[in-house]
């Protein structure tokens, strides 16, 4: 089953949500933002989808011994009843390929595809353009 | 005066004297360098080999240029949107207070790319112009990057991916003195404001 909500879609809610601006022609940018799962079991994050980019992967920067990398994930799991920040130098999205001029301001639309007990939900948000984040 | 108290006076002055050396050499011993919360100062300054690289106004960058300045030497890429331009402002947030506080400071950052393809001089003018205009953008070739990063003991890989490439990399940033010698190492994961203390403990230490 399939359903479909606005911002704040029952078990799963968003907050500042954001997608830091570059130079032009910049083909990649990361976004973050808060994740709060409010029901009783887990939730995994599958995918997320925009109109205004060709693909959006979750990806985490890394400095494990000394050295900085980055990993791709699959899947966001996030527990019961708890919180989840995507921040600048951690989780965040990839946001690759932009389909339009990406400008400081502008609000991006975006889904969010997740599964909580074997159902897919899908959550629509917006993720402003900023320099350095809310300030 | 007996002989047993020849030895003794003896001892006695022996002990005083060497009781004596030891408190005056207990300031020197007891004055070790400061300890930073988010890395290490060299127990000597590290003189770099030469290198000879380039910047995003096409000038030479070389030892002589950090002669005279505290440098901040990060390396990165400008296709990696999350930790370059985070690490970008934090270094430009701690540089901007210190101007203000410490104006007698020369205070320089500069970004080192290990992705020569694809940072030209134009593209590191491009995304440095864009993130904080007063940090240099410094490229080169392939074997005069890799001798800088050796020098500093900085290792990378790169990592083809499906789509395009990354760089795994040694994470530190690294602070040149005044006569540009490596002077100390710092995680630039922790958070602006320990690493601001880092700085000023440099700064009013040495």
């Amino acid at each position: 089953m399939v359903s479909f909500g606005d911002k704040s879609y029952a078990e799963l809610e968003v907050e500042n949500a954001w997608i830091r601006s570059g130079p032009a022609n910049s083909k990649t940018f990361a976004g973050y933002l808060k994740l709060k799962n409010t029901y009783s079991t887990e939730i995994s994050i599958k995918k997320l989808k925009s109109s205004a980019f060709e693909k959006i992967e979750m990806h985490a920067s890394l400095t494990e011994d000394g050295m900085s990398s980055m990993k791709k994930l699959n899947m966001l799991e996030i527990p019961a009843n708890s919180a989840f920040n995507l921040e600048p130098g951690g989780y965040h999205l990839m946001l690759m390929r932009p389909k339009k001029e990406i400008k400081e301001a502008d609000l991006i639309e975006f889904m969010i595809y997740f599964e909580v007990e074997g159902r897919t939900n899908i959550l629509r948000n917006d993720a402003m353009i900023l320099r350095n984040g809310y300030e | 005066m007996s002989k047993r108290n020849i030895v003794f006076v003896f001892l006695i002055v022996f002990g005083m004297t060497a009781l004596f050396a030891y408190f005056q050499s207990l300031p020197s011993l007891l004055q070790k360098k400061p300890m930073l919360l988010t890395g290490k100062i060299l127990t000597r300054p590290m003189e770099l080999n030469n290198f000879e690289l380039i910047d995003q106004y096409n000038q030479t960058f070389n030892n002589k240029s950090l002669v005279g300045n505290w440098t901040i030497i990060f390396f990165g890429y400008t296709n990696c949107p999350d930790v370059c331009p985070t690490t970008i402002y934090k270094l430009a947030e701690i540089k901007n207070e210190i101007i203000e506080k410490l104006p007698s400071e020369n205070f320089n950052t500069v970004l080192v790319t290990l992705d020569p393809d694809r940072d030209t001089p134009e593209r590191l003018d491009e995304y440095i112009g864009y993130f904080d205009k007063t940090m240099l953008g410094v490229t080169g070739t392939y074997e005069d990057i890799q001798t800088f990063a050796s020098s500093l003991s900085v290792f990378y890989q790169r990592i083809n991916k499906d789509e395009g490439y990354d760089f795994n990399h040694t994470a530190s940033i690294f602070v040149l003195d005044k006569d540009g010698s490596l002077f100390a190492t710092m995680s630039p994961a922790n958070p602006v404001s320990e690493l601001k203390d880092d700085f000023y403990t440099i700064l009013n230490n040495f």
